[in-house]
C-alpha cells in the first residue's frame, strides 16, 4: 500500500501549493506531486464581454505577474482584430515589460532564491529570508534592492497608466506614447538597473560560484534533469520576452521545433492524472511517457535556464558575457541544473535592464504614431509573451462583434508543472529511504520549488501572511506518524 | 511626520469573496473623515510603497481558516503575524517580513498596526459577487470595525 507524504503549506490562505510525496511499499520515495488551489470559472466570467475588456481583466488574475497577462492580452487582440501596432508601440510594450521582467527577477532573486545561497542552504530557518540576504550583502545593497525595484515599477506606472496594474494596451498599439521628460528619466533607471544587475552577478559568483559547496550543490545530480526546453527567441534565435517565434530543443540542446506562437496548440498537448485537476503540458509528438526524463518523454521546461538553453545567445552585451561565462563553468549547453535557474535569472535581469535602456534610448520610442486602428472584422487571437516564470498564452474567440464566446489561458507556471513534480520527487529520493524521513528534507524540497519560481495560481490576496511548509507523513490508514515544520 | 491614518483594503476584485477587503474599507472610507483609504490588490513588499509617512495602518483582507462560520471578524495586531520564515512565493513575502525589511531600510513605517480579515467562503471562483453568507454581514463587519478602532 503506497504511503502518502504531504506537504502543507500553514497559511490563513484558502491553500497555496500543496506538496504530496507517495512512497512504495518499501517506504521509498515513488512520486511527488505539486497541487495548486484551482480557480474556477474564468472562461465564463469572460463569456459575453467585450475582447478590449481582457487587457484589464486578465491582469487581475496574478499579483505577481498583471504586466506580464496585459502583454500577452494585447498581443491577442492585435491578433484576433487582424492589426498590426506601430513600431513605436511595439517598442513602448517591450519596454515596459522588460522593466517589469527586471523588477520580478530582482524581488525573486533577493527575497526568495537569494536565501538559499547567499545565506546558504544549512543556515537556519530563521534567518534565510530577505533579513538575512540583506545581513550578508549589506544594507546599502539590500537599500539598493528596494530602490531599483521601485524605480522599474515608475517605469510601468508612468508608461503603463495606472498605479497597480497597466492599462496601456488596445487592438494595435498602447493610449500613451513616450515624451521626453519621462524618456530620460527611463533612460536613468535603465542606466542604473544595468549597474545593479551587475552587482547581483556579482554578488553572486562571490557569494555562490567561489564556494565550493555551494557549486556542487549546483551542479550535482540530485537537482539535475534531462528534459526539453521551450522558450520565445527573436530572428536570430536570442531570448526575447516580448516576441518571436518559439522554439524547444531536446536534452541534447538539438532543435527539436521552432513554431509561430499561434501554432502552440499543434505542438503541445495537455496531460492529466486522476489524482489531481492541473493538466500537465507535454509536447504532442514526443508523447507523455510519465514524470520522467529523457529524449523519449514530452516533459519540457520553462523560464529562465529554459530560455538560455533554447537560445544562441543573449541579444544584448554585457548579458551575452554572462551567458557564455555560465555555460563554460556548467560544463555546455543545454544546462540541466535545476538550480542554475538562479543564475540564468541573473542573467535575464541584466537584459532585461539592458533592453529596457536600448529602448528607451531609440528616437523611435518618442514616435506619437502609437496605434493603427482595427477594420477587420474579429474571430480568433492568440497572443504569447515570456513571463518571469516561462511561456504564457492568451487564446480568445469572440462573435463578429468581438464579443468573447471563449478564452483558453496556459500560465507560465503550468509549463514545468511536471518537471517541478520530478525535482521534488528526485529531492526527497535521497532524503526519505525505507520509511525514514531525514532532517534537511523540507529544506531541499524548497529549495527546488524557489528554482522554478512557481506562481501557485496567485489566487488571492487574502492577508499577506508568511508561507511555511508543513511536512505530514502519514501512514496508510491516514494518521499521522510524523510532522516536520519549517 | 504625519499623524495620519491609513485603512489598506486587499483584495481581489474578481474573485468573489476575495474582494471583500475592497469592500469594507470602501465602507469605512465613507464613514469616517481624517483617514486615507487604498483599496489594492497587491502583496508582499509591494505594501511598503502604500504605507510610509502614515502612524496608523488598518488593514483589511479575506481569510479562510475553517474554524469560524462566514463573515466573521478576525482581528488581529501586527506581533500577532510571527517572524519571518523562508518564503515560497511572492505572496509568501508577508506583512511581518515587510515590515522587518521596511524598519531596517528606515522606512517611515506606521508604529500601530491592526489587521481585520473576513472569514471568506469562496475565493478561489471568479467573479464579481461576494457569496450571500458575507453579504449580508457587511453591515455589521463595518460597525464593528468603527467601534473598535475608530470610536465610531
Amino acid at each position: 500500500m503506497a504511503k502518502r507524504i504531504t506537504i502543507d503549506p500553514i497559511t490563513r490562505l484558502e491553500g497555496h501549493g500543496k506538496i504530496e510525496i507517495i512512497l512504495d511499499d518499501a517506504g521509498n520515495v515513488d512520486k511527488a506531486f505539486l497541487q495548486v488551489p484551482e480557480l474556477r470559472g474564468f472562461e465564463k466570467f469572460c463569456e459575453g464581454r467585450m475582447a478590449e475588456e481582457l487587457p484589464r481583466i486578465t491582469p487581475k488574475i496574478c499579483g505577481v505577474c498583471p504586466t506580464t497577462h496585459h502583454m500577452a492580452s494585447g498581443k491577442a487582440l492585435d491578433d484576433l482584430f487582424k492589426v498590426d501596432p506601430p513600431p513605436a508601440a511595439k517598442k513602448i510594450r517591450e519596454m515596459i515589460n522588460s522593466a517589469f521582467m527586471a523588477e520580478d527577477h530582482t524581488l525573486h532573486f533577493f527575497f526568495l532564491g537569494g536565501p538559499d545561497f547567499i545565506v546558504g542552504p544549512d543556515a537556519p530557518a530563521g534567518s534565510r529570508n530577505i533579513l538575512g540576504v540583506i545581513e550578508k550583502v549589506g544594507l546599502e545593497a539590500g537599500k539598493q534592492v528596494i530602490a531599483i525595484r521601485r524605480r522599474l515599477r515608475d517605469i510601468i506606472t508612468k508608461q503603463g497608466g495606472r498605479v497597480i496594474h497597466p492599462v496601456c494596451n488596445l487592438p494595435g498599439g498602447v493610449s500613451k506614447s513616450v515624451t521626453p521628460e519621462d524618456r530620460e528619466e527611463y533612460i536613468q533607471t535603465g542606466k542604473d538597473a544595468v549597474e545593479f544587475s551587475r552587482f547581483a552577478l556579482k554578488a553572486f559568483s562571490d557569494i555562490v560560484l567561489e564556494n565550493k559547496e555551494y557549486v556542487d550543490l549546483i551542479v550535482g545530480d540530485i537537482y539535475k534533469h534531462r528534459t526539453y526546453y521551450m522558450g520565445l527567441v527573436d530572428s536570430d534565435n536570442k531570448v526575447n520576452f516580448y516576441d518571436g517565434h518559439i522554439r524547444v530543443v531536446d536534452p541534447d540542446g538539438t532543435q527539436y521545433a521552432k513554431f509561430d506562437p499561434k501554432e502552440y496548440l499543434n505542438h503541445v498537448s495537455e496531460h492529466v492524472e486522476p489524482w489531481s485537476y492541473i493538466k500537465f503540458p507535454y509536447l504532442k509528438d514526443v508523447g507523455w511517457k510519465g514524470f520522467v526524463d529523457g529524449k523519449e518523454s514530452g516533459v519540457y521546461r520553462v523560464a529562465p535556464l529554459a530560455r538560455l538553453n533554447v537560445s544562441d545567445g543573449m541579444a544584448t552585451p554585457l548579458a551575452h558575457e554572462e551567458y557564455e561565462r555560465m555555460y563554460s563553468v556548467l560544463g555546455g549547453k543545454p544546462a540541466h541544473n535545476t538550480l542554475a535557474y538562479h543564475w540564468a535569472r541573473l542573467i535575464e535581469l541584466l537584459y532585461a535592464s539592458e533592453r529596457l535602456l536600448e529602448l528607451a534610448q531609440d528616437e523611435e520610442i518618442l514616435d506619437p504614431h502609437i496605434r493603427n486602428i482595427p477594420t477587420e472584422t474579429p474571430s480568433e487571437g492568440i497572443g504569447v509573451v515570456e513571463a518571469p516564470r516561462g511561456t504564457l498564452f492568451h487564446h480568445y474567440k469572440t462573435d463578429d462583434n468581438g464579443v468573447i464566446t471563449g478564452v483558453n489561458l496556459i500560465v507560465a507556471t503550468v509549463n514545468n508543472a511536471a518537471a517541478l513534480s520530478m525535482s521534488i520527487a528526485k529531492a526527497a529520493k535521497n532524503l526519505i529511504r525505507n520509511g525514514e524521513v531525514s532532517d534537511g528534507l523540507l529544506n531541499m524540497v524548497e529549495m527546488a520549488f524557489r528554482a522554478y519560481d512557481p506562481c501557485l495560481a496567485c489566487a488571492s490576496h487574502s492577508l499577506p501572511g508568511e508561507t511555511p511548509l508543513e511536512l505530514t507523513i502519514r501512514d496508510s490508514a491516514g494518521g499521522i506518524v510524523q510532522k516536520i515544520r519549517s | 511626520m504625519k499623524t495620519r491614518t491609513l485603512v489598506l483594503g486587499l483584495g481581489n476584485p474578481i474573485l468573489s469573496d476575495d474582494r471583500v477587503g475592497l469592500i469594507v474599507a470602501r465602507l469605512l472610507g465613507e464613514r469616517l473623515t481624517d483617514v486615507d483609504v487604498i483599496e489594492a490588490s497587491i502583496a508582499g513588499v509591494s505594501i511598503l510603497d502604500e504605507i510610509q509617512g502614515y502612524s496608523r495602518l488598518v488593514v483589511v483582507d479575506s481569510i479562510i481558516t475553517g474554524a469560524r462560520e462566514p463573515g466573521y471578524l478576525h482581528r488581529f495586531v501586527l506581533e500577532d503575524l510571527g517572524a519571518a520564515v523562508p518564503a515560497v512565493s511572492h505572496h509568501g513575502v508577508g506583512l511581518a517580513s515587510t515590515f522587518e525589511v521596511g524598519k531596517l531600510m528606515g522606512y517611515d513605517l506606521p508604529g500601530e498596526v491592526e489587521i481585520y480579515a473576513i472569514e471568506a467562503t469562496n475565493t478561489t471562483e471568479f467573479g464579481e459577487d461576494l457569496s450571500k453568507a458575507v453579504e449580508e454581514r457587511l453591515d455589521d463587519i463595518v460597525d464593528a470595525i468603527l467601534k473598535a478602532s475608530f470610536k465610531a
